[in-house]
């Protein structure tokens, strides 16, 4: 046998393992860069696999001494540059999330999901953020105008009944919202959960207590998230809460606007039973008409106004009822006492009413009249 | 990651890697294997980074806004296999940022100062 095809074999043979053992290295590098966190790998993973490699093969001409010393500081490296790079994504993630919280701005690219998309979108959309208007609407109607010889006759006329029902039924439809990051069609039975209590407070006094409650639990709240946050990520959810209220503050308004069934009831008080006019219907459809009217808006402006006269109509709707029905009770002109307090009682509100749905567009306006820039 | 842009005193002392891939890039844009050969050079064979740990100081100078990156085949000057691991893509190559060339020269100021003290208070000693 010639001694030179041994020594050609045995070059080849060499060769051959020290590609393949390089080879292997190079992925067992690939595997060992799964460990670093999955931002830094999309951003550097492939430059990073081509220089060990470059590394790698400059290293292997040099000789065995020089491949071991790199395959060797790479692995002495890799632990403290693992713990170092997890720390850096770490901060950089810390610090994305106090500053959604401080502005209530979605953070690009930061795993959140992008916002369900809303009724201006889709009717089957819109259908479920007016569900609460349409049901309610419904269940008014229909107690209102069907002959009181039902079983329990009667029942309809109480007030209590009707408001807690109405103000109860929707607390599943708040917890699934809740659940579901508080899309846009939840903030209606906050809304009107949030109301039932407000009325139920002012009834038995309570309403210092519940409004106490109610700034404590926003304080406790914000200062927790903002405590939270330089600690850890807050939790997806909450995120997803910060970013449904911050993309759209006019989903405040949309929230008041839920109480406006148990308005329309007490606008009425039981004159929706004993004293059938067209008067309440028309005020349940324009209710509806002004939640369908907002839901179907796309510039904040026309939205606030869509709330606005909804809410308006349909109160003025109520206060047409109450004169036609002082009217027919007496010569109200020469004692309008009575009537005037209805009156007064009605505007006043309607005027709460409306500072409340305005609110969150007129801070939206005044926070773009301060910022800075403007103009410049 | 997020951009921010620390002030220069902010961000003085710079560690020895920070420093040398900074000084790697001041002569102009450099791709990472040729970044790592550089440091090697510059610090006559005393520093020789891991890949993890140019990358690891690469975020963070990306960061930080000291250097910035560029796609540019032109980069490879040093690397003789050049565009060999991914044919067809464009390479990622690194540059400093008018402040990470601000930062290089506050440190340089910073270390010929002290050498200068350092050098005074020895020829004291040695007087």
């Amino acid at each position: 046998m010639n001694p030179l095809f041994f020594s050609r074999l045995l070059d080849f043979t060499v060769q051959k393992m020290k590609t393949v053992f390089l080879d292997l290295l190079i992925h067992f590098y690939g595997a060992l860069l799964c460990l670093y966190p999955q931002r830094f790998r999309a951003e550097f993973e492939d430059e990073m696999r081509a220089v060990f490699s470059q590394s790698l093969e400059q290293a292997a001409k040099q000789g065995i001494l020089s491949l071991a010393d790199t395959i060797l500081r790479e692995c002495f490296d890799a632990p403290l540059t693992l713990l170092r790079v997890h720390r850096f994504n770490w901060r950089a993630k810390e610090k994305a999330t106090s500053d959604s919280i401080a502005g209530f701005s979605p953070v690009p690219g930061f795993s959140l999901p992008p916002p369900s998309p809303d009724g201006r979108e889709s009717w089957m959309q819109a259908g479920l953020e007016i569900s609460l208007f349409l049901s309610t609407g419904a269940i008014l109607i229909l107690v209102s105008y069907l002959p009181l010889t039902w079983p329990g006759a009667g029942w309809q006329r109480n007030l209590g009944i009707i408001g807690a029902a109405i103000a109860l039924l929707p607390v599943p439809g708040l917890l699934a919202g809740l659940v579901s990051g508080l899309p846009r069609w939840a903030y209606p039975f906050g809304g009107i959960l949030l109301g039932y209590s407000v009325l139920v407070a002012i009834r038995f006094g309570l309403l210092p207590f519940l409004a106490a409650f109610l700034l404590a639990s926003v304080l406790l709240a914000v200062v927790a998230a903002v405590v939270n946050s330089r600690v850890r990520p807050l939790p997806p959810l909450l995120r997803r809460m910060g970013q449904s209220v911050g993309s759209d503050p006019s989903r405040l308004s949309f929230c008041v606007y839920g109480v406006m069934p148990l308005m329309v009831i007490m606008a009425y008080d039981d004159a929706h039973c004993n004293n059938r006019t067209p008067y309440f219907a028309i005020s349940v459809l324009l209710m509806v008409a002004g939640a369908l009217a907002y839901v179907r808006s796309r510039q904040t402006v026309v939205q606030t106004t869509a709330l606005l006269g909804g809410m308006s109509l349909s109160l003025w709707c109520a206060l047409l009822d109450q004169a036609a029905f002082m009217g027919g009770l007496g010569p109200w002109v020469s004692s309008p006492g009575p009537w005037l307090a209805g009156i007064g009682w009605m505007l006043r509100l309607w005027a709460s009413m409306t500072a409340l749905i305005a609110a969150p567009f007129l801070i939206g306006l005044a926070r773009r009249a301060l910022a800075p820039g403007r103009g410049a | 990651m997020s951009r921010t842009q620390p002030r220069v005193s902010e961000l003085l002392p710079l560690r020895e890697p920070t420093f040398l891939i900074l000084l790697s890039l001041a002569p102009g844009k450099k791709h990472g294997y040729a970044i790592l050969k550089d440091v090697k050079e510059i610090s006559r064979r005393k520093v020789r980074l891991s890949t993890g740990t140019l990358y690891e100081a690469l975020a963070r100078l990306l960061d930080q806004g000291l250097i910035e990156r560029v796609f540019d085949g032109e980069a490879d000057v040093d690397d003789p296999q050049k565009g060999q691991n991914h044919p067809g893509r464009p390479r990622k190559a690194y540059r400093l940022t008018k402040n990470g060339r601000r930062v290089l020269e506050a440190e340089t100021k910073r270390m010929r100062s002290l050498i200068a003290i350092a050098q005074r208070r020895l020829g004291e000693k040695g007087a």
